[in-house]
């Protein structure tokens, strides 16, 4: 976004203004602890993404269906995905005004739009009819491709 | 008190060396290494995590323990590889002031300890797995190792995190 466009200046400072934002500007903890639970949750999100793909892609836990292994660690990635949801947002008010003019930062809001609703169609389906020794490779190249990809998005905002 | 004079010239020689230049002075070099690290980072903790999740009983409770084992190490082990590597790079370029960087002393001690947890793990009860390989309550030192290594794993995620912080001049 432009920076000198009057719409941008609006959306910063009505960002900067909600209690949230304001908050975690306070003092700097406060937004290193938040984006350190930002980057645990990426984490927990992402380690279960790899075992189910790298299960689907029939390189790890051959012995079972990667249905059942998707059970087996689908709490923890719903925890880390809730985590994400607060986490996110809040990170967005405390710097919208870095945020709004990031081209990275709109590419990982596509990428991580098309990797969600990816996830919960396409991917969930290969995931659910992948009983016994089945692989479904294409489902599981187009997911990590995906979330590598969202991930590498996210930490470029900062590098 | 000579070891950290030996450490901190050595610091010193690699910061300046014409590698560690290089990277420092290149905005792409340093932004590539940073997320190529984080990346590795999400790999081998990722896997290492749900190995420390089935030790505690919490998740993969149906996976025996030796196939967690053969199947998310290997992972880890990789993952931990690329970390190191890269690791090693960025520390070239910065390591007279990581030397005296706080977040980075805590992060490089969480390494040797979780190290030396996993060493530990490996030595005593992981050699009897096949008594325990499908109890979903895994004997109470394995326990002990998995949340130790958890523990470890976000303690050395929050230091690298702070390094950035508190590193900028």
């Amino acid at each position: 976004m432009n920076p000198d466009s009057p719409v941008y200046m609006a959306m910063v400072a009505w960002c900067q203004h909600t209690w949230v934002s304001e908050f975690l500007r306070g003092a700097t903890w406060r937004l290193a602890s938040v984006e350190t639970a930002h980057l645990l949750g990426l984490l927990v999100w992402f380690g279960t993404i790899l075992v189910v793909d790298l299960r689907l892609m029939g390189w790890m836990f051959e012995s079972q269906p990667a249905s059942e292994i998707s059970v087996g660690v689908q709490s923890f990635g719903s925890a880390a995905l809730a985590l994400q949801a607060i986490t996110g947002p809040a990170l967005f008010l405390a710097t919208a005004m870095k945020m709004l003019m990031s081209i990275t930062f709109a590419v990982k809001l596509t990428l991580l739009a098309i990797a969600l609703t990816y996830h919960f169609t396409v991917h969930r389906r290969a995931v659910r009819a992948a009983g016994g020794a089945e692989r479904n490779r294409g489902a599981a190249g187009v997911s990590l491709a995906l979330w590598v990809g969202v991930a590498t998005a996210g930490l470029w905002i900062n590098a | 008190m000579i070891l950290a004079m030996t450490l901190l010239h050595a610091a010193q020689i690699l910061q300046n060396s014409a590698l560690g230049t290089t990277i420092r002075e290149s905005d792409w070099w340093y932004a590539l290494l940073n997320v190529a690290h984080v990346l590795a980072l999400m790999v081998a903790a990722g896997s290492i995590m749900f190995f420390d999740l089935r030790l505690l009983g919490l998740g993969l409770r149906r996976t025996p323990v030796s196939e967690a084992a053969t199947s998310l190490l290997p992972w880890t082990w990789g993952g931990f590889s690329v970390m190191a590597l890269t690791g090693g790079l960025l520390i070239t370029s910065e390591a007279e002031r990581l030397y005296f960087n706080t977040a980075f002393r805590v992060k490089v001690v969480c390494l040797i300890l979780a190290g030396l947890n996993v060493l530990l793990f490996h030595v005593t009860v992981f050699r009897s797995v096949s008594e325990w390989d499908h109890a979903t309550v895994t004997p109470a030192r394995a326990r002990m190792a998995g949340a130790v290594s958890l523990l470890l794993w976000v303690a050395i995620l929050a230091a690298g995190r702070m390094i950035g912080y508190t590193l900028d001049t």
